[in-house]
Formats: structure tokens, sequence, C-alpha cells
């Protein structure tokens, strides 16, 4: 493996502390300490650049700075939609400016950037009036994972065909590959519903209408955000929880005997949320 | 670590491009799949495929009916940081699947220990940052198997301590590291026009049989300096740049950029249109 | 419970599941287990990714740091498709820097 040059270590470190998006203090001044390095970073990275006749440092430097928060603030506007239009579009980019000197990238695909913002949401005081939000965030970044998710095969049925049915009781079944379980207290998925682009039929959504339990998934080519029934989700927080199938029948026939786990599972794998299986280690030999 | 593309690799990458493409963009999709437009290639932008999903899906469909060439802004091939192979082996699948013509990235480096800025930043030009970068870029084509084109930028700031022009150091690297060069012609004439050089000096230093590949996109103008924003159509230095780079290079694909406010797919087609016309007549 | 039981629920789902392995139809209880809201096979999302420079607030200004800054206000637009009690009224206007404290 190449080693890389010393110099160069310290020319894009500073190139990197003079380019990136710093936080802001509360007084609107940016928190001296941080300051103090970015500014230093500036000043040393000025001593370094060729003067140009056509084209100041200050001008390169804020090329430079304003490409990053725009690239960084475009993947945010693009992966939440529906936060965007439930806020506006000036609040929004005054939050994703917030958010992008908080938050750097730690990847080379921005389509990975963006993972906090529901959580950051959560502490923004300027969207406490929307307490939905963080979880309309939620909503959204999970379809995003899961659109742009690597497609896997589905059940192995010979596969499953060979386990002897003395281990049956071992089997774990997965649900589809970065399938996520999303619960709230408010109707988010109307709210996501009726911003989508070409939403017809009544656009009005009732905060009184009650929460909302989802499984985001991917049948295929299909990105599905599903309305699992009560006895679906309490099935669907076992199987997410690794249960062994035995397992989740003891529990059920226990505490839901009402919920028929044996009728329910073959309308799972018909559905296509049953992806996979794997068998449990015995407990006791 | 060697730099053979074997005969398998070779034959893998077989697949040959010609004329002028278009810059492949998710708004044109439903279009190009529908109407088939006569464009002889595209080429894909690599990272927003490494994941799968629903556009990896679109982009098998493209491939079906036309060449591709894999271009990315990911590699950091000019940073301190070690290569990313999470990244490269995603990349290395990529192409496996989709089978481009060729693989490109920028002379450049967008991360420093571990922090991305998404954005291309420039490089001092000096001896050691030359077999450094040299070394990496053969490391990733060891990877990969197979020459990869690395394309010149629009650096916005030089470096004082800079001992070799951009043209002197890329041509030294494309030696050193056995590899291509995506000419962006575009980039030569705004970085001449914001760093005041002659953009005929830099293409008469850079080997011919190297440039696999050209790019043409808009700049736009700052009053004084200029912007590498890819939202305007081919303005007319550089038309004028590109029709000195066909004399010397000779008939190379040349590919429309078009990434800030995207038109209609036929705007691309005539600015294809119009860069084939400055082809010499067959 | 009796381990019978949990046994005898594990047989007849695995026995029915293995076979639908042999079988390709889909029953309709299956797809009218399926309420959801969906989007086509054939929606498209931008790419993210790409290669030109971003013009983000970058014309000519020495830092983004300096930008006169925003302020900042919920606007009224799609809320007001919300409605119920848990809905404010807009926030007043508050400047970035403050909501950062």
């Amino acid at each position: 493996m190449a080693t890389p040059p010393s110099e160069l270590r310290q020319l894009q470190t500073l190139f990197y502390q003079a380019i990136a998006p710093q936080p802001k203090a509360s007084n609107g001044a940016t928190p001296s300490n941080q300051a103090s390095s970015n500014q230093d970073a500036i000043a040393q990275l000025a001593a370094q650049i060729r003067i140009q006749d056509k084209l100041s440092f200050e001008q390169g430097l804020a090329a430079y700075q304003g490409s990053v928060m725009g690239k960084l603030t475009r993947a945010l506007e693009e992966i939440y939609p529906v936060c965007c239009c439930l806020v506006g579009a000036e609040f929004f980019a005054a939050m994703s400016r917030v958010y992008v000197r908080k938050y750097s990238s730690h990847s080379p695909d921005l389509g990975d950037y963006g993972e906090q913002l529901p959580s950051f949401l959560e502490q923004f005081e300027p969207a406490a009036a929307l307490p939905y939000l963080p979880d309309v965030a939620r909503l959204e970044w999970s379809w995003h994972r899961v659109f742009n998710a690597m497609d896997r095969p589905g059940l192995d049925f010979p596969a499953l065909a060979n386990i002897p049915p003395e281990q049956w009781e071992q089997i774990r079944f997965e649900l589809p590959h970065n399938s996520i379980l999303l619960a709230s207290p408010y109707p988010i998925h109307r709210i996501w519903q009726v911003n989508q682009p070409g939403y017809v039929g009544s656009a009005a959504v009732n905060l009184e209408q009650g929460g909302a339990q989802l499984l985001i998934w991917r049948d295929r080519l299909e990105t599905r955000i599903d309305l699992p029934s009560e006895a679906d989700w309490q099935l669907l927080q076992a199987f997410a929880a690794g249960q062994s199938f035995g397992e989740i029948c003891a529990q059920f026939l226990n505490q839901e005997p009402e919920i028929d786990v044996a009728a329910q599972l073959p309308i799972w794998v018909q559905r296509g949320w049953i992806t996979g299986f794997s068998i449990a280690e015995m407990a006791d030999p | 670590m060697g730099t053979v593309v074997t005969s398998q690799v070779a034959s893998r990458l077989s697949q040959s491009i010609q004329g002028v493409g278009i810059g492949l963009r998710s708004q044109h999709y439903a279009h190009i799949l529908t109407h088939q437009p006569d464009i002889p290639w595209l080429e894909a932008l690599s990272d927003n495929y490494l994941g799968g999903g629903l556009p990896l899906h679109h982009l098998e469909q493209i491939r079906a009916i036309y060449p591709l060439t894999l271009h990315g802004v990911g590699l950091s091939l000019g940073s301190v940081d070690p290569i990313n192979l999470d990244y490269l082996a995603r990349l290395k699948t990529l192409a496996d699947r989709i089978e481009p013509a060729h693989i490109s990235d920028h002379l450049c480096w967008s991360s420093v220990q571990g922090n991305y800025f998404n954005d291309l930043a420039p490089l001092p030009y000096t001896e050691t940052v030359l077999d450094y970068v040299a070394e990496r870029i053969l490391q990733v084509q060891d990877f990969l198997g197979c020459r990869i084109l690395v394309e010149n930028l629009s650096p916005y700031l030089q470096f004082r301590h800079n001992s070799l022009t951009e043209w002197d150091f890329i041509a030294a690297l494309l030696d050193k590291a056995d590899c291509y060069l995506l000419l962006d012609i575009n980039n030569v004439y705004v970085n001449a026009t914001n760093h005041g050089f002659d953009p005929l000096d830099y293409l008469l230093a850079i080997p011919p049989e190297r440039v696999k590949e050209i790019h043409l996109a808009g700049y736009e103008d700052q009053g004084g300096f200029l912007f590498d924003t890819h939202g305007y159509p081919v303005q007319t230095g550089v038309w004028q740049l590109y029709q000195v780079a066909l004399e010397r290079f000779g008939s190379v694909p040349t590919l429309i950029e078009w990434d800030t406010d995207i038109p209609a797919f036929e705007v691309l087609m005539a600015e294809a249109e119009k860069a084939l016309a400055y082809w010499p007549q067959a | 419970m009796k381990p019978s039981k949990q046994a005898a629920a594990v047989t007849v789902a695995l026995s029915s599941v293995i076979a639908l392995g042999l079988q390709t139809v889909t029953t309709q209880e299956a797809l009218a287990g399926k309420p959801g809201f969906e989007k086509c096979a054939g929606i498209v999302k931008a790419g993210l990714n790409d290669c030109g420079t971003s013009k983000h607030d970058c014309s000519g200004k020495a830092t983004v740091d300096n930008d006169p800054e925003e302020w900042i206000y919920v606007a009224a637009g799609t809320c007001e498709k919300l409605v119920g009690s848990t809905l404010k009224a807009p926030a007043e206007p508050v400047e970035e820097a403050t909501a950062e404290s």
C-alpha cells in the first residue's frame, strides 16, 4: 500500500478544516475554539495558495465551501421531500445548513448522508410545533434505504424442504433484507401519502386518528409501506427479534392464543414477508 | 503490484464506444427506455448504483440497449486515507454486472481521516505526490483488473509549492500509472481562464494515445472567473478548444455532461449533434 | 401450555410452507393481507452523486459562515392539510443560530 507523503497529509487536513461547514454557537457567531481552528486553518491554507489575478483565495475557498454545503443540503432535500413539504423549502434549507454544520459525511455516496436527521429534528427547537416531523423523517429515511437496497433472492424452498422435521422448531425465519418496522404515535403514513407527487384524494390528515405501525420493505422492485394488523405487528416483532420458530409458537400459544401462528406463516411466505431462514443452535443438548 | 490487463478482463471490457454520448441522469430514464433515442453510448455515475435496488434495475434495462461507461466521484485517488476497499469492491461488482466500456474517476481527493466532503479537491503537483497517486492508481487497476481513466478537474485553488504544471503532472502520471486520460475540455478551459495559462500548452503536453474519452459541459461565468457547474450549454470558447483537441487527439469518444438544472433530453441530443459536427467527415 | 401443542403448530406451519414451495399459486388471502401504500416499480429517485461544482451561495462571498444568516420559520403551506389538536400555530421566526442552542 502506498505511503502518503506527510506534507500531503498536513495539507489535506488543513484544506478540510478550512472548507468543512462549521457549527455555530448560540449567539450566531462561530464558537470561539472552532472559530480559531477554522480561522487558523484558513490563514495557514492561504499561505500555501498561489495568488491569481482572476480568482482570489477567498473566491476559491468560497467555491469549495459553497459546493460542499450545496451537495450535502441537496442530498437531504432529495432524501426528505415530505419533510421539506411540511416545513416549506425555506425552513428546510435553513434547517439543513444547521444539520450539515453539525454532521459531517463519512461516505463517498451522498445517499448515505442524513441518517441522523430524525433524531436531530427531535432536538431542533424551531420544529417543536411539528411533533410528528421526526417520525415522518424516520419513514422517509427507511423508504430511501429500502428503495436503494440490494436485491436479494426470495425464500429457498428446496433448502427449507431439506431441513429434517426434528429441527423445524429451531428455524429462525428472516424478514426481507433491509425491511424496517416503524411505529409512531402519529399517522405518519397518511402524512407521507398526501404529500406524494401525484397523490389524488382528500389531502386532509387528522392528527388525532391515531398512530401507525408500519412495515417498510421491498417486494422485488416495489418499495412498499404496509400497515400490518395488530396480530401481524406482534408477530413481525417476534420474527425481527430473531426468535426461533418454536419459541415464537410457544410464546403466542401462551400469551396470545387467538393469534394462529401456524396459519399465518404460509400466508406471510406468500406475501413475501419471509425471505430467508437459518437454524438456531440447540439451547440444551 | 502489477499493471497487467489480463486477457479475461480485456475481453470483458472489449465493448467499445464511439461517437458522442450523453451523461445518463435519472430524470431521463423513462425517455430513454421509451423512445430509445439514437445515441451511441451513455455514461452512468457509478456512485449512484453501488447500492443496487431500483437504480441498478434501471441501469441494467438501459444497458440492455446501449453501451455504457462508468464514471465515478468517490475513489478519492489522491487522498492520504487508504483506498476505500469497500467502495472499490462494490465498484467491481457493479462493473461485473454492467460490463462498461471503461471505468473512470477524477484526479483529485475527496476525503481525509474518514470525513468526506463529496466534492473534488485539487492536489499539489509535485514529484512526491505524483509517485504517491501513481501507486494508488496502480492499486485500483490491479484490483479492478483493468486500466482506468482519470479526469482532469477545475481546481479553484492552486498550491504555491507546485513544482510541475498540471499538464506535465498529468502526462507523467499517465505514463507512471499506465492509465488513461478522460480529458475534460471544459475543465481545461475553465482552468486556463481562472489560473491564466494558454490551454494549447495543456493540450500539446498530453500524449494522444492516452486520451480515451473527452468531456464537454457548460461552465458558469461569475464575472472574471468561471465555475464548472455543468448547468449550461457548452460555451463558445470550449467548442473552439474542442476542435483543437479533435485535431490533436483524433475522433475520441466524447460525452455531453449536464448536472445542474438538467434540461430535456432533446437539449442534450442537440448538444451531442453539435459536437459531432466538429468531427472530420467520414 | 403443553409442549405437544407447540410442536403441532410448528409441524402444521412448516408442512404448509413446504407445500407452498411445490406450487406457485398465490391465494387471495395472502394478497388481501397486504393493505398499504405502494409506489409503482417505475418510480425514479434522483441520483445524488454528480461531478459538477455545486453553486450553493458561493458567488464570490468570502465564506459561507459570513452569510447574512437566514431567518427560518414554519411555513404554513402543507401544514394546513393537517387537522387536530396536536398542531400548534407556526413558530415565531427564529434565528437559525438561536435554534441550535
